[in-house]
């Protein structure tokens, strides 16, 4: 169970938050930013361990509009909640 | 009224009445304070008519501390109402003051005087003992005594007690006075302002055992006594929160903190609490088995228990602890108990789960540090053994941290026999697999970043020369690897609050950073470079320490904006044109303008009617 928010630390030594997940014909990818540099991103197949990076363009577009559906659905969730903090 | 009369009158008073105060001169005073001070009377100034109904007894502490000035020379005034005020004391009132006193001075005798120093001398330890004990005692009754017994050196610190305890006793006094005020039908409705109240107190210094005290004398029922409790806690959040952020002790040093800080709450409660907010690295859990170990072994005992019934494995029994962070030797020894108990937990499966479970630990890290300062030091097998053994881990879990660090300077060959180990296994089969001579089901160690330092590092030159006939096939592996993974090396799900404000932060402007995206997608712009779009306009968002801290609070407008119009990019053009970066972001859009006026427009209104609010 991936839950947004997550903090992961990848092997490349950075850490990225979860910022969104979806299933996309059976697999789940992941939308990654990194909590330092914000150009930083990931988009990727989550495999339990491993992250495999996403390039096909098709796919990505896919993606990315999945993602935009999963945070539109979320997003007043995460202010109101960012609100109470 | 007799003598006799009055004395009984009072003894049997419990709240003032209008019929207790008189004139004299023009100025209200009451004529009988407590049974204590029969004879005394007291200006009431501006007091007499919230007076009414309340306790003498707190009427009189008031008189004491400001609120009331005691008058002085009533007798020297002519009465106008009630003569009888100056009649003399019965000695039965005075008697009972000595006998207080003397209760209070033999208590300190007896109980507190043989104390150690170190509580004995602690005037916080001794006013709150003193204030709860003698709670229905007035203060200056407690002063003699405590006066009396510093004199005859049974105390120190004797100004420093008498004002703790006339400010605990004062505070008490007020604070059950204020919260016996609530209607008792309203009691439940304001479990928040109660516990507000306490949480106050509390932060003013009054300790929580004479909360306690007070809370009981409200005489609320059960249920609303845990919820004012339990809100309580809630209001000590950001108290736990600010412990948790600022300390960087670790281990039994802030066990000790905790306690000292919140040794005179319900520390059960406080580790709840503090689970709650404090960052897992803290490790409260490990710090709660040794400040509270009864109520976290049977908390360890109910995690168990609970998985065991839902036929889970050991393996996620012990994550769970993981996640909450409980001591390993301590969750060890619990689990040894369980499993006497009957926990349906398999050796095996115990075993593999425990190995599973330490392998991740810090203790495992510390064991690992130790072993390479114990090779720095060239200390012998022995000497490493025997401290390694302290850490009270079985010996085959120690063989296995060995074989997973083989390249430090350390006798190995010695060290796991010590271990109960004949040889090294990971070594053998390194060397068999390099050979071939194993199919690949043999599952390695996972390739950790740090190891290519540790294989550099290998010192021993018999096993630089098998590492040199085992390169070319670690190369072939390396060359198999699929460039577009990336391992997963941790996951964080509970975090500290804190970072929590950030992270959401980020995860909004992210958002806002994806449906830009998915709207250079839709103009047809190669996704890969829509992403790349989208990761620019999150930086914008996040531009000048995350510039979204300040717009989300101040701007539910936002909220509103996302959820009518629902689109995150109408959240993101609101957000863009109140930071006046909407130009920035349209010369990032290689697109008509023409589309992106018409999603601006649908922004149009709901942007003016509110724009008195936007900043």
């Amino acid at each position: 169970m991936i839950e947004q928010g997550e903090v992961w630390t990848l092997a490349d030594g950075n850490k990225y938050v979860v910022v969104s997940v979806v299933m996309v014909d059976g697999k789940r990818y992941v939308y990654l930013t990194n909590t330092v540099d914000y150009k930083k991103y990931l988009i990727g197949e989550y495999l339990g361990d491993e992250l495999k990076k996403i390039d096909d363009p098709d796919l990505l577009e896919t993606l990315l509009v999945k993602f935009n559906d999963d945070l539109k659905e979320s997003l007043p969730r995460i202010i109101e909640k960012y609100m109470e903090e | 009224m007799t003598e006799q009369e009055r004395v009984t009158f009072l003894k049997n008073q419990t709240v003032l009445k209008n019929s207790d105060l008189i004139k004299v001169n023009g100025k209200v005073y009451v004529k009988i304070a407590s049974v204590d001070r029969i004879s005394e009377t007291y200006d009431m100034g501006d007091y007499p008519k919230q007076a009414i109904g309340i306790p003498i007894e707190t009427v009189v502490q008031r008189m004491f501390y400001g609120e009331m000035k005691k008058r002085q020379t009533p007798t020297e005034t002519k009465v106008e109402e009630d003569a009888k005020i100056e009649t003399p004391v019965p000695d039965p009132v005075k008697t009972k003051m000595e006998t207080e006193r003397e209760s209070v001075y033999r208590f300190i005798k007896e109980k507190v005087a043989p104390l150690d120093d170190a509580k004995k001398n602690d005037p916080i330890f001794v006013a709150t003992y003193l204030t709860v004990l003698f709670r229905k005692v007035s203060q200056p009754v407690v002063a003699d005594a405590v006066k009396k017994a510093c004199a005859e050196g049974l105390l120190s610190n004797e100004s420093m007690i008498l004002n703790y305890h006339k400010v605990f006793y004062t505070y008490s006094s007020r604070l059950v006075r204020k919260l016996k005020a609530y209607p008792p039908e309203e009691k439940e409705k304001r479990v928040s302002a109660l516990s507000k109240e306490l949480y106050q107190a509390y932060k003013a210094g009054l300790p929580f055992s004479n909360l306690t005290f007070i809370l009981k004398e409200l005489r609320l029922d059960s249920t609303v006594y845990e919820k004012v409790e339990s809100s309580f806690y809630q209001w000590m959040v950001p108290d736990f929160e600010e412990f948790c952020q600022h300390t960087t002790k670790r281990g039994k040093l802030l066990a000790f903190e905790i306690v000292h800080k919140y040794g005179n709450l319900n520390l059960d409660k406080v580790f709840q609490k503090l689970e709650e907010v404090a960052d897992p690295s803290l490790r409260i859990h490990s710090l709660y088995a040794i400040v509270c170990p009864e109520s976290a072994k049977s908390h360890i005992d109910n995690i168990l228990m609970e998985i065991s019934k839902k036929t889970s494995t050991p393996l996620e029994a012990f994550q769970q602890l993981i996640d909450l962070g409980y001591g390993d030797t301590f969750v060890l020894a619990e689990i040894a108990n369980m499993k006497a108990k009957g926990l349906r937990f398999e050796d095996r499966e115990l075993y593999a789960a425990y190995y599973e479970r330490f392998k991740s630990s810090a203790t495992s890290h510390m064991i690992v540090e130790y072993l390479k300062k114990a090779a720095e030091q060239k200390l012998s097998a022995q000497e490493i053994v025997a401290r390694l053994k302290k850490f009270e881990y079985p010996d085959n879990f120690m063989a296995q941290l060995l074989d997973e660090n083989l390249g430090l300077e350390l006798p190995y060959d010695e060290l796991y026999p010590l271990l109960g180990r004949k040889k090294n296994v990971i070594k053998e089969v390194k060397g068999l697999l390099a050979k071939g001579s194993i199919l690949g089901s043999f599952h390695l160690p996972k390739r950790k970043p740090k190891e290519e330092e540790e294989e550099k590092d290998i010192p021993n030159p018999e096993e630089e020369e098998r590492e040199e006939k085992v390169e070319p096939e670690e190369e072939v592996v390396e060359e198999i690897e699929d460039p577009t993974k990336i391992a997963i090396v941790s996951r964080e799900k509970k975090l500290a609050s804190a970072d929590k404000k950030t992270l959401l932060s980020l995860i909004i402007a992210a958002a806002g950073g994806i449906s830009t995206a998915v709207l250079t997608c839709i103009f047809k712009v190669n996704p890969v470079v829509a992403a790349q779009n989208c990761a620019a306009a999150i930086a914008n968002f996040t531009a000048g320490n995350l510039a979204l801290q300040q717009l989300v609070p101040a701007s539910k407008e936002l909220i509103g904006l996302l959820t009518s119009i629902g689109t995150t990019f109408a959240g993101t053009i609101a957000y863009l044109r109140t930071k006046k970066k909407r130009d920035k972001l349209l010369k990032e859009m290689e697109e008509p303008e023409e589309v992106v006026e018409e999603e601006t427009e649908t922004l149009e209104e709901p942007q003016e009617e509110k724009g008195g609010r936007t900043r």
